[in-house]
């Protein structure tokens, strides 16, 4: 089925508009770090919704110029990043209300979708090894995964920043299994610390289907669920990574100081899975590959 | 309406994980708590056991989740090690051995250029095989326990507690348990009712409470477990794959009577996933045969491939019974007998198929000009014995070729004819499908010869280990959520009556308090329950009075 659309409405024209209006969100979100006013928190957000659903139709016209689910190179795969980053962002920041930390998290998209659109945009026919449902399953979780620990590592670091700037008088926030408290103020050190949990908890899980989908797809397509390809192996070592913070928080009793540090090295060891094996070209996973 | 009293504490807690069954905040019953109590005591002796005794047991050390940390962590490094050296079987022996120079030898010594196969990745992998095991059954109880046991608590426990508001209502209490229950139902908890002894009960204020527990996502406790499990059945898949799987390569050429069939004693490759002398699998008997190979390419951008397609035939040991034919393509494997057979690759044979003045010739790859290989034809006397030099060019194979065509040169055996110092030779391109003329010769290029690879597999292990894939996802999903508990009592706001057949539970006014715990996520877990009080708050002040 073919949409016909209104001529000022393209790949390039949404994909502006979400830029433009991301650009909105983000002075809105600057400004409710230093506001507590509810008009300026509500319209930041709604902002960012509108921003997603660009992005999303931006997405959603290549496409269906492309005639296949655009989710095949660097910049199509950034592009989701950001958009499943502002999502989970967006639900996050409703439940817990992250007053403080919210511009970093819109910041960190932005600079996604920018680095995007530097990267090769032209549509390719599929290589043949693509052309496989796997892709729009194994794909998205993945990158939802991706997403999950990008708002993990900025929440650590909202934990380590409030940590270091704390005054002594401030209570320290609960150890990562303790109980927790009242105190759920935009920036108590216990959210960013539960927060952190929260993201890491859903992106662990997704981490793992995600591989598992893509050992079953790599069984049908190379004749191996595992060939120890830079990019599985790099995989399993983020999921190594997470598995140790998720095993150090529930049952070794580490202070969140450790545990946000070990998020951060989770996080560069994800950014190293996601870039660095693509910049290396090597392997099965040489789709992605940067410029 | 009645004034609500809600206390609500807010201290830290230090970690309840230790006890995994009974939280150090969760109210228990007396009879529960003694059962602690005298698991501890049973802890102190055994402790005091084991200070007496020289050797710390060794399973105990294998089970402690300090071990899994540094195994994960461990196994990690080992990962990225493997990532980040050259490994054999991916890079060639020779480049490695260029590129470390007196450095090799130590280095592959201490394996690191066959990581995942060396001795020490393969111990990291045994111990953490066993420190799952002994680790994962070691929660298995305690999480079994968590996920299953209804506990009742009554007030006193309740309000003793860390996490736990209290509010009165005018309504009976035996109305407001009703009430309190719809409640909890309403926001996902499953409840159970414990059933009062009211004959007991008239003079005892802390027994006629009315006591109730909910809990949500108590199954989630099982999470962790069922995920070791499936690491475990994984790590046992991959050891039953090594010792009775193998792996081929095959390359056909459709056509040719030879090698258009094979058996599995004759193939390219065939090797076991373990030793030869230690493998317990089995070859197949029966025999390929390929009937046809082809490329097709995009029609909007011909130097990408769409697809291969190998029409490929399953035949019995003696070639005679045909036992499956499929057309194997990339992503669709021909599955037979529990070997998979998969497209691989394909390349040139080295035949070309061409016409010579409409004249069908195999021109066969035999020699070499300037480093590039090319096809010599000797025209014989169709043209004064020259020759033709055809340099064939293939897509996917060459650089920056979109299309698979031949260079064609005319050669008289002493120099190229028509050649002029410091120019190129004469000579036409001759695209697949199309004809040139040079010379006065006309030179039509059908099609080069291809043959397809293939990659063949038996990996028996793969339904465990798929079955390992499924329960990896069940329990690491189980593990995202948060088991939630909590325990209500009610009690009637009354004294202890004077008429010994009065009941207590009928007269209006009760005071309910709520205590709840949870093993994850508190800051959620608190703000829930601040919902819920409000809830239960606006539920029990209701003006639906009996008098």
């Amino acid at each position: 089925m073919t949409l016909v659309l209104p001529a000022y409405i393209t790949e390039t024209t949404t994909l502006h508009t979400g830029i433009v209006l991301l650009i909105a969100s983000l002075a809105l979100y600057v400004v409710r770090s230093l506001s507590p006013k509810n008009w300026i928190h509500h319209t930041g957000w709604g902002l960012l919704l509108l921003a997603i659903v660009a992005l999303a139709s931006s997405i959603a016209i290549r496409s269906q110029t492309a005639t296949y689910f655009a989710l095949s190179n660097m910049y199509e795969s950034l592009m989701m990043l950001a958009m499943l980053l502002f999502t989970a962002f967006l639900v996050l920041d409703r439940r817990f209300n992250l007053r403080y930390a919210g511009w970093a998290v819109v910041i960190l998209g932005l600079g996604t979708v920018a680095f995007a659109t530097t990267l090769p945009m032209e549509i390719k026919p599929l290589q043949a090894a693509l052309q496989s449902y796997w892709r729009s399953i194994h794909v998205p979780i993945i990158i939802g995964s991706y997403a999950m620990f990008s708002l993990a590592f900025v929440s650590s670091l909202a934990y380590l920043v409030t940590n270091a700037f704390r005054s002594p008088a401030t209570p320290l926030a609960s150890g990562g299994s303790g109980t927790g408290s009242f105190n759920t103020a935009p920036d108590s050190l216990s959210l960013y610390d539960e927060v952190t949990y929260r993201c890491v908890a859903l992106g662990f899980p997704l981490l793992a289907i995600g591989i598992i989908l893509g050992g079953l797809w790599a069984n049908e397509a190379w004749g191996n669920y595992w060939s120890w390809d830079p990019k599985e192996s790099m995989s399993l070592v983020t999921l190594l990574a997470y598995g140790a913070y998720l095993h150090l928080r529930v049952n070794d009793n580490k202070s969140p100081k450790i545990l946000a540090w070990v998020s951060v090295i989770g996080f560069a060891i994800m950014l190293l899975t996601y870039f660095g094996v693509n910049i290396m070209g090597v392997g099965l996973h040489s789709y992605g590959k940067i410029g | 309406m009645n004034g609500v009293v809600a206390a609500v504490s807010s201290h830290f807690d230090s970690n309840t994980m230790g006890n995994p069954l009974f939280s150090a905040t969760s109210p228990v019953p007396p009879s529960a708590s003694s059962t602690t109590e005298g698991s501890r005591d049973k802890k102190a002796l055994k402790a005091t056991c084991q200070a007496s005794k020289p050797k710390p047991s060794l399973l105990a050390v294998f089970k402690t989740i300090q071990l899994a940390i540094v195994l994960l962590s461990l196994l990690a490094i080992g990962v990225m090690v493997g990532v980040f050296m050259p490994q054999e079987g991916l890079v060639e022996l020779s480049q490695i051995k260029a590129q470390f120079g007196q450095w090799y030898r130590p280095l592959r010594a201490m394996g690191l250029f066959s990581v995942y196969s060396s001795p020490w990745f393969i111990a990291l992998e045994v111990l953490f095989f066993f420190n799952l095991l002994f680790g994962s059954f070691m929660w298995l109880r305690p999480a079994w326990f968590a996920a299953t046991r209804v506990v009742y608590s009554g007030p006193e426990h309740i309000t003793a507690d860390k996490h736990h508001f209290v509010m009165e209502s005018p309504l009976p209490a035996s109305e407001a348990q009703a009430i309190a229950v719809n409640t909890l139902k309403k926001h996902g908890f499953w409840t159970h009712i414990e059933t009062p002894d009211l004959k007991v009960s008239s003079n005892n204020p802390i027994k006629t409470a009315l006591r109730a527990y909910g809990h949500q996502w108590s199954i989630s406790r099982l999470g962790p477990v069922v995920a070791h499990v499936g690491i475990l059945l994984l790590l046992i898949g991959s050891l039953m794959g090594a010792f009775t799987g193998f792996k081929a390569q095959q390359l056909m050429v459709p056509g040719d009577p030879v090698q258009s069939k094979a058996s599995f004693n004759g193939l390219d490759t065939f090797t076991p996933n373990v030793n030869a002398s230690v493998w317990l699998g089995s070859r197949p008997d029966w025999q390929l045969k390929l009937h046809r190979f082809d490329i097709e390419f995009y029609k909007t951008d011909p130097t990408t491939p769409k697809q291969y397609e190998s029409d490929l035939e399953i035949l019995s040991a003696d070639g005679k019974q045909s036992l499956a034919r499929q057309v194997v393509s990339v992503n669709h494997p021909l599955s037979y007998d529990g070997v998979m057979l998969y497209q691989a690759s394909f390349a040139p044979t080295g035949k070309l198929f061409i016409s010579v003045n409409g004249k069908p010739v195999v021109a066969q790859v035999n020699s070499q000009f300037n480093n590039r290989p090319i096809a010599m034809v000797p025209l014989g006397n169709i043209n004064n014995n020259r020759s033709l030099f055809v340099f064939p060019f293939f897509v996917q194979k060459d650089p920056g070729v979109t299309k698979n065509s031949l260079r064609v040169f005319v050669h008289d055996g002493k120099g190229f004819v028509g050649a002029k110092k410091g120019k190129m030779p004469p000579n036409i391109m001759v695209g697949q499908g199309e004809f040139g003329n040079i010379n006065g010769i006309t030179v039509g290029y059908q099609k080069p010869e291809l043959a397809t690879g293939f990659q063949i597999k038996k990996a028996p292990e793969t339904g465990l280990v798929y079955l390992a894939f499924l329960i990896i996802s069940v329990g690491t999903a189980l593990c995202f959520f948060a088991q939630r508990r909590l325990w209500v009592a009610i009690e009637p706001l009354s004294e202890a009556p004077h008429d010994p057949l009065y009941d207590p539970l009928l007269k209006t006014g009760a005071c309910l308090s709520l205590s709840y715990t949870t093993n994850k996520a508190w800051i959620g877990c608190h703000q829930d329950m601040q919902r819920l009080k409000t809830e239960l708050e606006k539920n029990l002040s209701t003006e639906k009075k009996i008098s």
